[in-house]
């Protein structure tokens, strides 16, 4: 693989960070290339592998900045994805959170991290921890407000999906003098689709155990899950019961795994910043959905019109939280305007007459409470509304505090020595829609 | 204008680059040069500012070195003199006793590629090969590639090919890797570097110890090693074979990429290794990087036939999310009817008429597309998918039922009812179809299907009134197609309606659609049992 040129790019296709390899870089204007098609990329038109005039572009797009390497010969797309994930992270841990504003406060240090991750075009350093001495140059923390768990979790919202827990905005490289803390964050990802009246026709749960290491040295980590927990092999069938169970488990590297089958606890020799300890996934009918949305219609006698009643219900223990809900109802053309009236909490219903779908947004709904929305869909034109042309409806939410999978950390030990260190240490879950359908039809 | 603002910006950073408060404080020197590095990166003439950067190169700042040498190696082209001048700092601290610092010089001296560093930089690199530092090394031996390009006989004479190659056992990773690689582009026009057996062997030795990019490089180099017999290709792919269920994604792929290179006489062990390494591909589809995904999908969609049927029991691994990207939606519906088995089918079908109903006009046409392979391939579906294109043509939405119509275009359905039901209802409700597109799917479709039917026959007259604000090719052409079709089977309802069509098709200014309607009449001249023959396929 011969990467000619890497750059940091806005989505406004202005570049923040450069650093070229080799000449022949030089011969083209892989900037130009990428800023004549950046409103495509925008719309996810273009596949994150292109070329045009004998030039190889691969990109990534992380939030708002895309990573974007080039090069004369064909390199292999995976590799370069892969790479330039890895410069993502490695950027992360660098400046504790990779935006714009991040990146243009620190172009020292990401030109250092550029300068050292690849040697003419070769790669050298994709891992932080061997990244850390050749950077000179400091980090700056980009300020924030203190962050209260609404808040960190309201950031996470939409705006990053490959690791959305931005445990704190601090970088791990300049933290040895600072504070030491770790913080373990149990992110779930829910996938479903349920027919209209609630019904489960497919449910997955995707978590990750994600670490977030500022203690120095190279401390032992022990970190305990429930014992009750199952890993089914294929075509195992799984036991009913409250224990949890998953149908895939992987590990990161650094874990030692010799005590897990016995008796459910992670040991890890932690690198350095973020990396994702444990990744799992769950299946199938042992998953309740925490947000529950019904939709009916009703035809609207001697009119045109058709009335539909969207009903919203959480279903989560006491002790979470729900930090905003967002669903989406798509409408056919013929939908002039709607009206409405809403029973129970809400933000906000609009309907959108250019994407020509109904909004409604819900925040800091607690357990059992429910929501309903009575639209009724009123038609201008000759035609009639088709009911099998409304929806799909969407949901995205966020709740905090809560685990689909049953997943739960009893302890986390930090050994120096032989001896446990009194660092600080935070543990906190998410539970966050991948992707939530409910069909209408 | 603009350009008066640059110079006078170029003024104040030789200034500030002068000012002793700003270059005594670490951050704002710092940024300082990034400043002029990123105006360098732009294309923008930083000459005049150059002095000061070869005086940086000895600043004992080693960031700063980092950037005033970019900036150098940037401009390296527009000036001799500076460059010899930076030579001397540079082989100064190529004999410090830092080992960062030594690297840094050695990697900026050799990036010059300036014919004033070649004796110094050869001198040196003979040295730096056997730095006691690894760091040194990584970069001594990339510099070799690099002082190749300037000056290829200086690489040869000093011996520094076998040098690499006996480098090849390093003990730090990387070294190897960048010795394998420096001696790929050094030899590039042999073939690249040889790969003997005893290099194949130490390597698959060393494979497990090193880090994961380097183990990538190993696979991709073990491909050019040319085997004595098959045999050793199964010692080569025992000793590799942990790398399919590797975490890495591109140690996988790449891994896979060797077997099936091994394995390119024996075809039908492919489907094999394909297994061998689904666990870990499918694992990637939910780390929700979709960039690599799509590229995971593409190496599936690339796998024989039998080994995609591996991945069927995971098929819910490829449904789209709601904020995937749409490359990567188009992508899924593009592997999912080949994952359907007779357990998963319905699911599947499910899942792709929602898609099909979605906003994104792509995503839908994908979809339906996506449906009307399976109605073809899979006859347990075909049924069913037949359903779902029932409900679909009674969408309100215009784009929907225009990308159903071009998708039945292509279908064969034998039976005639299914078509009756599907489009005679449509004919009335023919001015919802508002798309060219769409237009001349259904008239296609009424010609090849529903030439019995008064309300297309409605259809035809309707678009032969209108004919003269028609503005689409296609649309004519098979309005034209339709017409004559419909006359050969009434030809009394019709007689008067084509004549007038056909009048004013050939006095049409398109060249094709002239030449459709002369066709058509000539046909119709030659009588009806040969037209019938040629256009209805009935035989004479």
């Amino acid at each position: 693989m011969l990467i000619a040129e890497i750059m940091i790019v806005s989505d406004r296709s202005e570049v923040l960070v450069r650093k070229i390899y080799r000449d022949e870089a030089k011969a083209y204007n892989a900037k130009h290339i990428f800023s004549s098609r950046v409103g495509d990329i925008n719309k996810g038109l273009v596949p994150p592998y292109f070329a045009e005039d004998g030039v190889h572009l691969y990109f990534i797009q992380r939030g708002r900045l895309y990573f974007v390497a080039s090069s004369t010969s064909k390199a292999s797309q995976i590799a370069a994805t892969e790479f330039l994930s890895r410069l993502y992270y490695m950027a992360k841990d660098l400046c504790g959170t990779v935006t714009e504003e991040s990146v243009r406060a620190n172009q020292v240090p990401l030109f250092e991290m550029l300068h050292e991750a690849m040697d003419g075009g070769h790669v050298q350093i994709v891992s932080t921890e061997k990244l850390r001495p050749f950077i000179q140059s400091t980090p700056v923390a980009v300020q924030r407000t203190p962050s209260t768990p609404e808040e960190v979790a309201s950031r996470m919202f939409g705006i990053e999906r490959t690791s959305p827990v931005a445990a704190s905005g601090r970088s791990a490289i300049r933290s040895a003098g600072d504070q030491k803390a770790l913080y373990v964050d149990v992110v779930e990802n829910l996938t479903a689709v349920t027919d209209s009246e609630g019904g489960v026709v497919h449910v997955k749960v995707e978590g990750t155990v994600n670490v977030n290491n500022f203690l120095q040295g190279h401390p032992t980590l022990k970190i305990a899950v429930n014992e009750d927990l199952q890993i089914c092999r294929p075509g195992e069938v799984r036991a009913f019961g409250r224990s949890a169970q998953f149908d895939r488990c992987t590990f990161h590297q650094s874990v030692d795994t010799g005590e897990f089958d016995q008796n459910r606890i992670l040991k890890i020799v932690p690198p350095d910043g973020q990396f994702s300890a444990m990744a799992y996934s769950v299946e199938g009918s042992s998953v309740s959905l925490p947000v529950r949305v019904l939709v009916s219609f009703a035809e609207i006698e001697n009119t045109r019109d058709v009335s539909v009643k969207l009903r919203v219900s959480l279903n989560v223990p006491w002790s979470s939280k729900l930090v905003k809900l967002h669903i989406v109802l798509p409408l056919p053309a013929s939908v002039s305007s709607v009206s409405q009236r809403v029973k129970g909490l809400s933000e906000s219903l609009d309907f959108n007459k250019q994407t020509q779908r109904v909004e409604w947004i819900i925040r800091n709904m607690s357990n059992a409470e429910e929501s309903i929305a009575q639209l009724r869909l009123i038609s201008h034109s000759s035609q009639r509304i088709s009911r099998q042309d409304i929806g799909p409806a969407t949901a995205e939410f966020e709740v905090s505090n809560l685990t689909l999978s049953g997943l739960n950390i009893r302890s986390v030990k930090i050994l120096e020595g032989n001896q446990s260190s009194a660092a600080k240490r935070y543990i906190r879950y998410v539970t966050l829609s991948d992707s939530y359908t409910v069909k209408t039809s | 204008m603009a350009v008066h603002r640059l110079d006078r910006e170029k003024t104040v950073l030789a200034k500030q680059l002068q000012d002793p408060l700003i270059m005594g404080d670490d951050y704002q020197r710092r940024f300082l040069l990034a400043k002029v590095l990123s105006y360098t990166n732009e294309g923008e003439d930083m000459y005049m500012l150059l002095p000061s950067m070869v005086k940086l190169l000895a600043h004992p700042d080693l960031c700063v070195k980092k950037l005033a040498g970019e900036v150098l190696i940037q401009h390296r082209k527009d000036t001799t003199e500076m460059v010899l001048l930076a030579i001397n700092t540079l082989v100064q601290d190529a004999e410090e006793s830092n080992p960062m610092i030594r690297g840094l010089a050695l990697r900026t001296l050799s990036s010059l590629h300036h014919e004033a560093v070649t004796e110094h930089l050869e001198r040196i690199l003979v040295k730096t090969l056997s730095d006691r530092s690894a760091q040194v090394r990584r970069v001594a031996v990339l510099a070799c590639a690099k002082l190749y390009r300037k000056s290829p006989s200086s690489v040869r004479e000093a011996g520094i090919i076998d040098i690499l190659y006996g480098m090849i056992r390093d003990p730090d990773p990387t070294v190897v890797i960048n010795c394998l690689s420096a001696l790929e582009e050094i030899l590039k026009e042999e073939g690249g570097v040889v790969i003997n057996k005893a290099i194949a062997y130490h390597l698959v030795k060393k494979l497990q110890s090193f880090p994961t990019w380097s183990q990538v490089q190993v696979l991709v180099f073990l491909k050019k090693y040319s085997l004595a017999d098959e045999e050793e290709a199964f010692d080569v792919m025992n000793a590799t074979d942990f790398c399919l269920e590797q975490n890495s994604a591109t140690v996988v792929v790449t891994c896979l990429e060797l077997f099936l290179h091994l394995l390119r006489d024996l075809p039908h062990l492919h489907a094999e290794v394909f297994k061998r390494s689904q666990a870990s591909l499918t694992g990637h589809l939910s780390s929700g990087n979709v960039e690599l995904i799509y590229f995971i999908i593409n190496v599936i969609l690339g796998a024989p036939k039998e080994a995609q049927a591996n991945f069927s029991q995971n098929f819910h691994s490829f449904f789209c999310h709601n904020k995937d990207p749409l490359y990567l939606k188009l992508k899924k519906i593009e592997i999912l009817p080949r994952l359907i088995t007779e357990e998963n089918g319905i699911s599947v079908l499910e899942e792709l008429s929602l898609y099909c109903v979605s906003g994104s006009t792509d995503v839908s046409l994908h979809a339906i597309r996506a449906l009307g392979l399976i109605q073809q391939e899979k006859l347990f579906l075909s049924e069913a998918c037949c359903k779902k294109f029932q409900a679909l043509i009674q969408s309100s939405s215009p784009s929907i039922v225009s990308n159903l119509l071009q998708v039945l275009q292509d279908l064969e359905i034998a039976e005639t009812t299914f078509w009756e039901n599907l489009l005679s209802p449509k004919c009335q409700s023919f001015n919802t179809i508002t798309d060219d597109n769409g237009r001349a799917a259904f008239l296609y479709l009424l010609g090849e299907h529903l030439c019995d039917c008064e309300d297309a026959f409605r259809v035809v007259e309707q678009c032969v009134d209108e004919f003269d604000d028609l503005k689409d090719r296609h649309v004519k052409v098979h309005l034209l197609d339709a017409a004559t079709k419909m006359f050969l089977v009434h030809p009394f309802e019709l007689q008067g309606l084509l004549g007038s069509l056909l009048e004013m098709a050939a006095a049409d200014s398109d060249l094709e659609v002239k030449t459709r309607a002369c066709f058509l009449y000539r046909l119709l001249e030659s009588g009806a049992d040969t037209a019938k023959a040629v256009l209805l396929n009935i035989p004479t």
